[in-house]
């Protein structure tokens, strides 16, 4: 009984490294941008008004940017990027998406994190720049 | 030493690393506001490690000895299963503190 009773402690014991045999990184995961609720308002009525798809396509690793800023640690500035969705077909139209930048840069917070704006349409081209400061 | 002074520690040692990493999974982004807070999850996530690592023997080593004595001692044997389940949740604090520290 008392062998048998040893023998289920070490089994116990040694139960939960059947979960450390698995990589250590099992609850990593690349973290996303995601917009503030009033950022992702001002997206959508101006989306609604020039009829334009946008998206933001943030710093890749947010959390430990702000976390830097927040700290001084960064030297360098990232860049923010807008997105265009539209088919291959149809060249962008630049005086609409001018006019969304103008109103998207005076109407979002998070000014001071960020150098400039980045307006990006198919295969990642870059149409427009403007900088935030 | 005693074996029995030995479960206190290990006790101890597990209910720390459990407190704190339960702190930070509620407190985290007060404590960010700190500079040397990143440095010391680091520190914590290497303490839980080693000890995870280290009780994988201490507490093969203190079940032979305690299950197989003549006469039953019931103080040893209520700390052996108390630290055997506090240990399960220090394994679960290094987990989650390994998704916690910077991806490098």
């Amino acid at each position: 009984m008392k062998k048998f009773s040893t023998v289920f402690f070490i089994l116990l014991v040694l139960l939960p490294f059947f979960t450390f045999l698995t990589p250590f990184d099992l609850m990593k995961r690349s973290s996303i941008y995601k917009p503030s609720q009033q950022t992702a308002e001002l997206m959508m009525q101006l989306n609604k008004k020039y009829q334009l798809e946008m998206d933001i396509i943030g710093p890749t690793d947010t959390v430990w940017y702000f976390r830097d800023l927040r700290h001084h640690r960064i030297s360098r500035l990232e860049n923010i990027r807008l997105h265009v969705i539209q088919q291959d077909s149809i060249p962008a139209d630049m005086k609409a998406i001018r006019a969304y930048t103008d109103d998207f840069i005076a109407g979002f917070d998070h000014k001071k994190y960020f150098n400039s704006l980045i307006v990006t349409a198919n295969r990642d081209s870059i149409i427009l720049t403007s900088q935030l400061k | 030493m005693k074996i029995l002074t030995l479960y206190k520690i290990q006790f101890y040692l597990y209910l720390f690393l459990i407190i704190f990493s339960l702190q930070h999974c509620f407190l985290k982004e007060y404590h960010y506001g700190f500079n040397g807070y990143e440095r010391l999850v680091n520190g914590f996530l290497f303490i839980s490690v080693i000890t995870v690592i280290a009780s994988l023997f201490a507490l093969i080593a203190e079940s032979i000895i305690s299950i197989n004595r003549k006469e039953v001692r019931n103080d040893e044997l209520k700390y052996l299963f108390f630290n055997l389940v506090l240990f399960y949740g220090t394994a679960l604090s290094v987990l989650y503190l390994s998704g916690e520290i910077r991806p490098s």
